[in-house]
């Protein structure tokens, strides 16, 4: 198996770039599929808060940094990368693979390459998606509308949405749900995985005393996220195997 | 292993089949054999459950995550105590879609909770259609149908709708006298209290009427108390 890369990230802040990564360590997880994160909210990482045994935080912009991650895909133990990228640091971040010539080994099919593109609601989060079509041609594109912040979508017409979705050549959807409120606070305040606090255990893995009714509503979010990615073909692309293309 | 917790949730999925009068009358069994229960009245606006037994039964607003928790958490909890829960018909499909996105029922199996459903239906095929559903979905649950006569009227061939529902005890209620039952829809009533200590006040008439309907309701109830506890029997 190649090594694979997946950049999670999005220009606009606040529209739950690390929930998505959470939600997806999980599910790689969950599907057996060994992998390590990188936390670009440097110093101070969220993610690390949640998978610290898998999250190391690093500086995207800092050539140490970069080393770090890239110099390391073939050799580390895990083939999947998970880089968590902070708010307003996606172009930069794509900039920043395109130099070091992390696309050009991406076209050359050394690695897999997914970029989920966490959306807002605004406008302007369609011009991110027409600033970040450039360096994406050879990944596996993957806008994602995530509710979890109870988003709505409001300013999107559809007409202007598929105009600017198909300047993506390979994109597809993917439609992150909400999770009640309270839940996800509960999660919060437990400061572990999704799964941890469905299963009803504490970080260090001894019983917890989570509400039943709250890790059921955890568990069913994750199932309908997990629903997203297999439909995507998520685990296929970074087998490397064919996907099947989208209706 | 031991003995397992009951969780009988009391519901219809039709409107005005005396889900209330089938919940008080279950917790009133209860209050006059002197076995504890707790309760929970899922109809926050007109709390007539709660308000029969203030002590013992809480609202729970399903609309509400708190009140979803305080609920469904009860219920799960295995102290032996059995949970009586009036499921007003306008969190029927919350109560159940909650019991489906959390697993409730599977969970109830896993932790030794037997889930009892006291279903009344209105006489309709598609009350038998949604309780054969039920139990096909959730082989966990135990259903018990109850014919309310006085409510949901099932006609001259009540017994047998009431024998083709796939239930592991079925429940007649007669009818109550239209003015024997004014008596009991003051929530200050009680019917243990009723058949302990009945009020000088009432009428030697309406007593004797209200004794002769209640007395082989509760004598139903005990039945089906002893069904399961021969059955739990095996748990010790």
């Amino acid at each position: 198996m190649k090594p694979t890369v997946i950049l999670v990230g999005a220009d606009k802040g606040g529209v739950g770039k690390t929930t998505v990564s959470r939600a997806l360590l999980d599910y790689l997880a969950a599907n057996n599929i060994l992998a390590r994160a990188f936390d670009t909210e440097f110093p101070r990482g969220t993610l690390m808060r949640f998978h610290p045994n898998q999250t190391e935080v690093v500086d995207i912009t800092s050539t140490p940094d970069q080393m770090k991650i890239l110099d390391t895909l073939e050799t580390s133990g895990p083939k999947v990368s998970v880089i968590d990228v902070r708010a307003g640091q996606l172009a930069t971040t794509l900039q920043a693979l395109q130099d070091v010539g992390f696309l050009d080994a991406v076209k050359e099919g050394r690695y897999n390459f997914i970029v989920l593109h966490i959306l807002g609601s605004s406008i302007a989060s369609l011009d991110e998606i027409a600033e970040t079509v450039p360096y994406v041609a050879d990944a596996a594109y993957f806008l994602v509308k995530n509710f979890i912040n109870d988003t709505t979508f409001f300013e999107w017409s559809p007409q202007t949405y598929a105009n600017y979705f198909k300047k993506a050549k390979h994109a597809d959807d993917i439609v992150i749900p909400k999770l009640n409120e309270m839940a996800y606070e509960q999660v919060e305040l437990a400061g572990v995985p999704f799964s941890t606090f469905g299963a009803n255990k504490k970080a260090d893995g001894s019983a917890a005393n989570s509400s039943f009714v709250l890790r059921g509503y955890v568990r069913t979010w994750q199932k309908t996220i997990a629903a997203e990615f297999d439909r995507v073909g998520l685990p296929a692309i970074i087998e490397g195997k064919p996907v099947a293309a989208k209706e | 292993m031991s003995a397992r917790t009951h969780a009988f949730i009391v519901c219809s999925p039709h409107a005005r089949t005396g889900v209330t009068t089938v919940a008080r009358l279950f917790a009133d069994f209860y209050t006059y054999t002197n076995q504890p229960f707790v309760g929970f009245d899922t109809d926050p606006h007109e709390s007539q459950f709660a308000q029969c037994f203030p002590r013992d039964v809480s609202i729970a607003d399903l609309a509400t995550i708190q009140g979803q928790v305080a609920l469904f958490d009860n219920l799960l909890l295995t102290d032996g105590v059995p949970k009586i829960v009036d499921v007003w018909t306008r969190a029927w499909k919350s109560f159940f879609d909650i019991a489906t996105t959390t697993e409730f029922f599977a969970e109830a199996g896993r932790r030794g909770v037997r889930p009892y459903l006291l279903y009344i239906p209105d006489g309709s095929e598609t009350a038998l259609q949604t309780a054969e559903d039920m139990v096909a979905r959730w082989p966990e649950i135990g259903l018990a149908v109850v014919g309310n006569e006085g409510a949901a009227p099932l006609g001259p061939n009540g017994l047998d709708y009431l024998a083709r529902f796939p239930a592991v005890h079925t429940f007649e209620i007669k009818a109550l006298d239209p003015l024997v039952r004014r008596a009991i829809e003051d929530p200050g009533f009680s019917f243990s209290k009723f058949l302990t200590d009945p009020s000088d006040s009432m009428s030697i008439v309406v007593r004797a009427s209200l004794r002769a309907w209640l007395m082989p309701v509760l004598q139903q109830f005990q039945s089906f108390q002893l069904k399961l506890a021969m059955e739990d029997s095996r748990y010790f």
